[in-house]
């Protein structure tokens, strides 16, 4: 059983769920949470435990954001090998799971990974999830700019901020014009009652997190994509990486 | 020799250091090695990416080692070139050398 000394002592755990969504269930994805681990491991006795966190982190950041962008450019990270690969000795032994180098053009990657359309179809399946997220997004901001606010803006103030059609603003003028405004907002806001101004946060906080929720789906469908459109051309479970003892 | 022959600046670091690492091969150890032998900070990712380039292109294979609680249960995966690989550094070599010719007066002796 681990002790709470122990677990304080591990890396991270959201990175190997990251990684088990993004990269193809495959040998180098045991592989890279293993390196990872190892180096954190020596980081913990070089650096201590706060900086082997932080380097880690940045460590796994930049593999991920990696492996994102060679999707995008259709070069996964799924192995040319079956994930069972025994042995490297005798050169050439084995077939590869994929065809030779040299045919990776758009043609042979749409009929290798058997989805319709190919990239194609993968290119609109992210675009569409983004779009949603824009548009759930666009649709929070614009429903907390409609809250309306307060109407006790003081005559004066208003008269200020309406400038007579035959006079151009001088620099003054302008200068005067947007601290009166400032004050406007401080008045505006300060109008508001708590439980709306929180509402109005929380509001902007979903939006956001919808945002970075669709832009986190679209990575993993662009990584996941050739995985899913070999199994569905295979008929069959894509290879599972070895038995951890 | 084929178009695809060649390999790229950091593509033959990574090949150069399997190759001197032999059996501790893995990518930690290249990353270390690469660190210390030329003094270049090393990028993880793009160090796995390139891995899985040269692998595509059948310059290197992969085996699996056993998982050690070291590692958190996960298996190491040691590289080796191939023939093809070597072949392919034997092909960049030769181009460099040949348009390194002349250039002492330029560049000075190698050290």
């Amino acid at each position: 059983m681990t002790t709470r000394e122990d677990r304080a002592l591990e890396p991270p755990g959201w990175v190997s769920t990251v990684f088990r969504c993004l990269l193809p269930c495959d040998g180098m994805r045991d592989a890279i949470l293993g390196d990872l681990h190892e180096e954190f491991t020596r980081d913990v006795t070089g650096i201590g435990l706060d900086r082997a966190r932080i380097r880690y982190r940045n460590r796994a950041l930049g593999i991920f954001a990696h492996a994102v962008w060679d999707s995008v450019r259709w070069r996964t990270w799924a192995s040319n090998h079956e994930a069972r690969e025994s042995g490297y000795d005798s050169d050439g032994a084995g077939a590869p799971v994929r065809p030779p180098r040299g045919t990776h053009g758009r043609r042979s990657i749409a009929r290798r990974t058997g989805l319709a359309g190919g990239y194609l179809g993968v290119g609109i399946a992210v675009f569409a999830i983004l779009g949603v997220g824009v548009v759930v997004n666009t649709s929070v901001f614009a429903a907390v700019d409609g809250v309306p606010a307060s109407d006790d803006v003081p005559a004066e103030v208003r008269a200020a901020l309406t400038l007579a059609p035959e006079r151009a603003p001088a620099e003054a003028e302008t200068t005067r014009t947007a601290a009166v405004a400032a004050a406007v907002v401080r008045e505006e806001t300060a109008g508001l009652p708590l439980p709306a101004l929180f509402t109005l946060v929380a509001l902007g906080a979903v939006g956001v997190v919808v945002m970075i929720g669709c832009a986190a789906l679209a990575a993993i469908v662009l990584c996941r994509a050739p995985a899913w459109g070999r199994l569905r051309a295979a008929r069959g479970p894509w290879p599972v990486s070895p038995p951890v003892a | 020799m084929g178009r695809n022959s060649f390999v790229g600046e950091f593509e033959q670091m990574v090949l150069l250091a399997l190759l001197q690492l032999r059996e501790e091969a893995y990518a930690p150890n290249v990353a270390g090695h690469l660190e210390r032998t030329v003094g270049r900070e090393v990028s993880r990712g793009a160090l796995y990416s390139c891995l899985n380039q040269l692998e595509r292109k059948g310059y290197l294979r992969w085996r699996l080692d056993e998982p050690t609680p070291e590692r958190g249960g996960h298996a190491r995966r040691f590289y080796k070139v191939t023939p093809d690989g070597v072949e392919a550094l034997r092909a960049s070599r030769e181009g460099l050398l040949t348009l390194w010719q002349g250039l002492e007066g330029i560049l000075g002796p190698a050290k």
